[in-house]
């Protein structure tokens, strides 16, 4: 299994302005809170299906807990898929999201985040020596990143998307758009940007990938790892819980057990994060307690470019950043 | 199934072997070694006279012998119509090789293939990727240091006796090099050399440093050693935009360390503060399917009828070509 580093110059307000995060967290929050008083489904850890586990955190009316055999962290009682979809239909806050914080990050978020993932996924496209006919690349896209179509800028790659999440009718265009039950599509490539993360049952999702996936097609996956610096270092005052946005941070030993239930081959396991640092400087700004050493770190060593750039890189060697990637491969 | 056999069953044919089992459109029917204390055990004939893999029926031959033995067996096979994957380098010298090509073009639709697997090193095949990628632009220049430490019993082995080998570390292990710049660049044409005998005292080149440019303008620098006390396999690629490194290769011991692709892109004063010291992307890599790829890819030719294209006897010429130019040209010990 190979793995990556990788820099860059994204700051975490790029892509989260504070004043309208503030706002968007509260909407969320009202939302959220009505939601939670419904009926909800229980759920094992959606890593490793193991039953033990501790309560972690308390979030926008849900509760975490942490899995005892494996770390993920995760919402034991959280809505269906069904439930979720209708609810980020009819959300205001993911409506506020999509047409105010999206459009003011949208520049920003396409150079240092969807470019990067398109030469990765571009990369590894490179060498499953499929010639002589386009790549088939479908998008699950769970986040309404719009990955599929930063994607479709490349003439050899013929993209389709599935919406699991949110309304169609949100996206400015829906060209390519295929129905998540209903598809019988083959494809050489499955992106589950920010998904796993996201939808109810993560290994559902990733045998939809599996069945899906042609003989040696690739599933390439981003999400937030529970065993990730940041997340580690915040505990339950980490942001990357984020429910109902976020259910489950995969533990990168969760990831490990996920693909090998989906009958996936990992190719590449990577923590390629580069806002470790600046989220526990946030955190601890924002009144969440720290170790002394991280609280030393953030406070005086963290205005130090190289020095961030290479504890970054370390946390990203040793797969302890909490953002993850992930190359999977149908055998 | 192809009817597959191995003559050699040293270090590099026990490889094949693995290989060849492990293959679905394979079978491995003989192995042949001369050693009979090396004489494998398994589901096919042994015999310690490469005639019998001649005289049987054979399709694929895998010569995996000492230098001086290569020539001969392969062009014996390719007279009997048998497809044949030879070891690097491919003969002592470049009459070696141009006799097997002379063979080859008079067995039409035999195909030839030689042992040049670290083009398929999955460091060196990202590094093609990104090139062919174009987001780097031009290649400017190739620099490689390929090199190991001998050994106790290096001053021994046949690969020190030129008139089995035919040349030093030159010729058994920079040639891998020299076959990447050509795998990169094309091919070299101007070739000037330093080949000493510094240590060792073997009849052989013991380090090599090999300059090289070609009609595209683009510059090769090799140093070849077999006095690095530690392992080390680097090739440094500058491009226009940017450049790559691969350093360390996946092998059996461990010893030239993990094997890594290192991506940088250039950083101007106008651009950014890094100048001169931009950051660099790594990725680790830990498996190593170089055997796999370049008997698929000769399995696939016989199966589908298709022309050699990569390790070919060409490419197999044009490097010969260099390693010839460069003893040729070489200054000191020789
Ligand atoms: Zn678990």
């Amino acid at each position: 299994m190979e793995f990556s580093t990788f820099h860059s110059d994204l700051a975490g307000t790029d892509i989260k302005p504070n004043a309208l995060l503030g706002k968007y967290l509260n909407m969320l929050e009202a939302d959220a809170k009505a939601l939670a008083g419904e009926t909800m489904k229980s759920v094992d850890c959606p890593a490793c299906g193991s039953s033990q586990k501790q309560a972690y955190a308390a979030k926008m009316s849900f509760e975490f807990a942490k899995c005892g055999s494996c770390a993920t962290v995760y919402v034991p009682k959280r809505p269906s898929q069904d439930r979720l979809l209708r609810f980020f239909k009819d959300s205001a806050a993911r409506r506020f999201w999509l047409q105010d914080i999206w459009k003011e990050t949208a520049s920003v978020r396409h150079e240092k985040i969807l470019e990067p993932l398109k030469d990765w996924v571009e990369t590894f496209l490179a060498e499953t020596g499929v010639v002589g006919r386009p790549l088939r690349v479908v998008e699950l896209d769970a986040a309404s990143w719009g990955f599929w179509e930063t994607l479709k800028e490349n003439p050899r790659l013929q993209m389709r998307f599935v919406e699991p999440m949110f309304d169609l009718s949100l996206q400015p265009s829906c060209e390519g758009a295929v129905d998540l039950l209903d598809s019988a599509g083959i494809y050489d490539a499955v992106c589950l940007i920010e998904a796993l993360g996201r939808v109810e049952n993560p290994l559902a999702t990733l045998q939809w990938a599996s069945q899906h996936l042609a003989k040696g097609g690739l599933c390439f996956i981003t999400t937030t790892l529970s065993t990730g610096f940041d997340v580690l270092t915040l505990g339950a005052a980490s942001e990357a819980m984020l429910p109902p946005e976020r259910l489950s941070l995969l533990s990168i030993e969760g990831m490990k057990i996920l693909a090998a239930k989906a009958g996936l081959e990992v190719v590449e396991l990577s923590t390629p994060g580069v806002l470790d640092l600046q989220n526990v400087l946030r955190g601890h700004r924002a009144g969440a307690e720290i170790p002394p050493f991280a609280k030393y770190l953030v406070e005086t060593r963290a205005q130090d470019p190289r020095f961030t750039y290479d504890f970054q890189t370390f946390l990203q060697s040793h797969g302890l950043s909490s953002q993850g990637r992930a190359v999977l491969r149908k055998a | 199934m192809i009817r597959t056999a191995i003559i050699g069953y040293g270090y590099m044919g026990e490889i094949r072997r693995r290989v060849i089992e492990a293959h679905q459109d394979l079978e491995l029917i003989m192995v042949c070694e001369t050693d009979p204390k090396r004489l494998p055990k398994g589901n096919f004939a042994v015999t310690s006279d490469p005639t019998d893999v001649l005289k049987n029926d054979a399709e694929l031959v895998f010569v995996c012998t000492p230098n001086n033995l290569i020539p001969e067996l392969t062009v014996e096979c390719l007279k009997r119509g048998k497809h044949v994957f030879a070891e690097k380098p491919p003969g002592r010298n470049l009459a070696d090789i141009e006799a097997m090509r002379d063979q080859e073009k008079k067995s039409p639709g035999v195909k030839l293939m030689f042992g040049f697997n670290h083009r398929y090193h999955p460091g060196i095949q990202r590094a093609k990727r990104l090139i062919e990628s174009g987001k780097f632009g031009q290649l400017l220049w190739v620099r490689g240091v390929y090199g190991k430490s001998g050994g106790k019993n290096f001053p021994a082995s046949w690969r020190n006796k030129r008139e089995v080998s035919g040349g030093g570390i030159l010729l058994d292990q920079g040639i891998h090099m020299l076959d990447l710049f050509n795998y990169f660049c094309g091919d070299f044409e101007d070739v000037k050399a330093f080949v000493n005998n510094s240590f060792w005292n073997v009849e052989v080149e013991d380090n090599a440093f090999v300059i090289l440019k070609n009609k595209n303008g683009q510059n090769g620098m090799l140093h070849s050693s077999a006095t690095l006390w530690k392992h080390k396999f680097q090739i440094e690629i500058g491009l226009e935009h940017g450049y790559l490194i691969v350093e360390g290769l996946l092998s059996k011991t461990g010893s030239y360390g993990r094997e890594t692709l290192k991506v940088a892109r250039r950083e101007f004063e106008d651009e950014t503060d890094a100048v001169g010291n931009p950051s660099e992307e790594i990725t680790y890599f830990d498996r190593d399917m170089s055997w796999d790829i370049e008997v698929n890819k000769i399995a696939e030719c016989i199966v589908n009828n298709t022309p050699v294209s990569e390790s070919s006897s060409d490419d197999a010429w044009r490097v010969m070509r260099i390693v010839d130019r460069a003893y040729k040209s070489g200054l000191g010990g020789q």
